[in-house]
């Protein structure tokens, strides 16, 4: 306000101008944001405070029951395991992918694109499909089974399907190219000259990677590690298909809760719940960031 | 024994439509312990890659770079007694000036009172006590410079390599970053190994220079006698301002010969050389080196020209005087009084008075290159 004060009134109007630009353009992604996110939680956080309807929905009567019942040990062995699903996800797909992403980000600019392309070309098969796909790799009498069997690594095949681990493969499979794609932009930028002065300086390779690459690429770890944790947390298709009755997480306990149990409220705390587990990394990590700063 | 001694050595590349190319070529290089050796040359004459063949980044496609009597080929960087100063610093973005100082220090495991200590000791020898606990990010392009320096001194290393580091500097700070470099070097007894470009750094900071072109060591030697007594027409040229005069020897006789330039102007020389009548010579002469006197005066061997350019430049006036319809020369007259400044002006006839030393005599050119200084270059820094 203290501008549009002082200045002439050319000045005046182009100020304006460029609010109204800004707002025009804002506009669609703010609708969006307060149509399909904002008022949705809501909805959410409201009917957590609600009593149950018989046949779904609500009945407009306050309580505070549905928060009272995760005191039961059941749900926090689900939360756990999500939670513990999730991080083993995000660090196997850190291992796996940091390597592949620094491979990738030293090549040629011609062979990058290629290889980034490799990286990216699975999702071009629906990711349904490709879950089921580990079915056939996993069973009894499945590709892993069989190659073992076959070589007389094992007498009696291994039980992998509907198990945490086939979980875990399933989640690092379909999650590694987020941490791929954020970690390769990271270290694509990262100057290599860098290096050379660690090395200059008496650092080995892995001490060079220790005190100088890791910390220098670290942006690029918890933006990937971000993009895996959170979907992660919340997957509900890939346990269910690959882990079978036995391995729950908090996405398919939200499930039954709003389509077997039609009990809404609840399905409303525990999403509410797995709000605040995803929210608790997110801020760590922007305070990380923030500290590299300075 | 020499603190750095390159034998022989070669350093090939695969450049673009992958055919090689040699970037080093067979080179030897001899640096003596506590020398202050800079390798000068254009960009692209191969003289980055002798440095970090030195460093241990590169390794010689064939021939020994050894660094104390000793062969390097199997040590890499973090083993050899060497530490650089980058071009472009390289300092550590996510550590503070005193863990960037720190940080070589704690590779080799020194204690910690140790490394605090020096660590202390160098910051304050490039004059940055008080910036410990700041990023490079928040320091001046001055400032990041004298970390760099810190942080390979407190290795206190055998040899210091330098690749362009003032580059990045503007004159005045380049000029006092010179001077105040050479004094280290004095002080800490360091060999410094330096690559740099610029032919008035070199001059002003070496005791010896080694001049590179495509790869080849044209000339090593010390700033004076690189700069009077050039080998070759790109040495001459590189290093200062020269004039080249293409000619035939038409007369020799016991220490001296008489050169004709475009077959009218007769030059004589003194010369230990053995140059046959008709032998194609080059004259370097050095636009400082000739003085310029009214037509008038003729008691000495002196060269006859026309005055066609005239630039005051400040400290001195530049004097393109035409000896020929095919041959200028450029002369240099200091500006030593104010009633100088237009003693000579354009279309007069002056002689030139060259002291018969001062010409300098390459056993190389061909006749047809002479030609008049049609637009002397200005912009060429002295």
């Amino acid at each position: 306000m203290q501008l549009f004060k002082s200045k002439s009134k050319v000045f005046n109007q182009l100020e304006f101008r460029k609010t109204l630009n800004l707002f025009t353009l804002l506009f669609p992604a703010t609708f969006w944001l307060i149509l399909f996110l904002i008022i949705p939680l809501i909805i959410v956080l409201v009917y957590s405070f609600l009593e149950r309807g018989t046949y779904g929905g609500v009945e407009w009567i306050f309580t505070l029951e549905h928060y009272l019942r995760l005191v039961k040990p059941i749900y926090w062995v689900v939360f756990f395991r999500s939670l513990w699903l999730a991080l083993l996800t995000t660090f196997a797909c850190l291992i796996v992918g940091y390597p592949l992403a620094f491979f990738i980000a030293t090549r040629s600019p011609r062979w990058r694109n290629v290889l980034l392309l490799l990286v990216i070309i699975p999702f071009w098969t629906n990711f349904l499909v490709r879950i089921y796909a580990w079915i056939i790799v996993l069973r009894q009498e499945g590709v892993v089974n069989v190659l073992f069997q076959s070589l007389n690594i094992i007498d009696q095949p291994l039980d992998l399907l509907f198990t945490s681990f086939a979980v875990s493969i399933g989640l690092v499979y379909g999650y590694l190219p987020f941490m791929i794609l954020p970690l390769y932009a990271t270290i694509e930028r990262f100057d290599f000259s860098f290096i050379e002065a660690a090395q200059d300086l008496g650092a080995n390779d892995l001490r060079t990677l220790l005190r100088v690459v890791l910390p220098l690429t670290t942006r690029g770890m918890l933006a990937g590690s971000l993009l895996v944790f959170i979907p992660a947390v919340g997957e509900f298709i890939t346990p269910d298909i690959l882990g079978g009755a036995k391995t729950l997480m908090m996405g398919n306990l939200v499930q039954n809760q709003f389509l077997s149990a039609r009990n809404w409220p609840f399905g409303s705390v525990l999403s509410m719940v797995m709000m605040a587990i995803v929210l608790a990394p997110i801020l760590i990590s922007f305070r990380l960031a923030e500290d590299r700063q300075t | 024994m020499y603190a750095v001694e390159l034998t022989n050595v070669s350093k090939a590349f695969l450049g673009q439509n992958q055919r090689e190319f040699l970037a080093v070529n067979q080179v030897d290089l001899a640096v003596a312990e506590g020398e202050f050796f800079s390798l000068l040359g254009p960009s692209g004459c191969g003289k980055t890659t002798i440095l970090r063949m030195i460093a241990g980044f590169e390794l010689p496609t064939s021939g020994e770079v050894l660094i104390q009597g000793e062969a390097m080929r199997d040590r890499p960087p973090f083993h050899r007694p060497v530490n650089t100063v980058f071009q472009n610093y390289a300092l550590f973005p996510h550590l503070t000036v005193a863990e960037n100082v720190a940080f070589g220090l704690e590779m080799d495991n020194l204690p910690r009172p140790e490394i605090e200590q020096r660590v202390k000791d160098a910051i304050a020898q490039v004059k940055l006590t008080g910036l410990e606990t700041r990023r490079p990010r928040k320091l001046s392009g001055g400032q990041q410079q004298r970390v760099a320096l810190a942080r390979a001194l407190v290795k206190q290393p055998q040899v210091l390599l330098f690749d362009e580091p003032l580059g990045a500097l503007d004159l005045k700070l380049r000029k006092a970053m010179q001077l105040e470099l050479k004094h280290m070097q004095q002080q800490v007894g360091i060999t410094f190994i330096y690559v740099t470009h610029d032919q008035e750094e070199a001059l002003t900071m070496s005791d010896r220079i080694a001049v590179l072109e495509d790869g080849q060591v044209l000339q090593v030697g010390t700033p004076a006698e690189i700069y009077e007594n050039p080998n070759c027409r790109f040495v001459a040229d590189f290093i200062g301002e020269s004039n080249f005069l293409v000619g035939r020897v038409i007369e020799q006789h016991p220490g001296g010969v008489v050169v004709l330039v475009d077959e009218e102007l007769p030059i004589s020389i003194p010369s230990e050389l053995d140059l046959p009548v008709g032998k194609v010579v080059t004259l370097v002469i050095r636009p400082e080196k000739a003085t310029l006197h009214p037509h008038q005066y003729v008691d000495e061997p002196s060269l006859g020209g026309t005055v066609s350019e005239v630039v005051y430049l400040g400290t001195d006036t530049r004097f393109v005087i035409r000896l020929t319809p095919k041959s200028s020369i450029i002369v240099r007259r200091q500006n030593l009084y104010r009633s100088n400044l237009d003693s000579f002006s354009v279309g007069e006839r002056v002689q030139i008075r060259i002291a018969p030393d001062s010409i300098r005599i390459l056993e190389e050119g061909e006749l047809s290159t002479n030609q008049p200084f049609a637009k002397p270059e200005l912009g060429k820094r002295q």
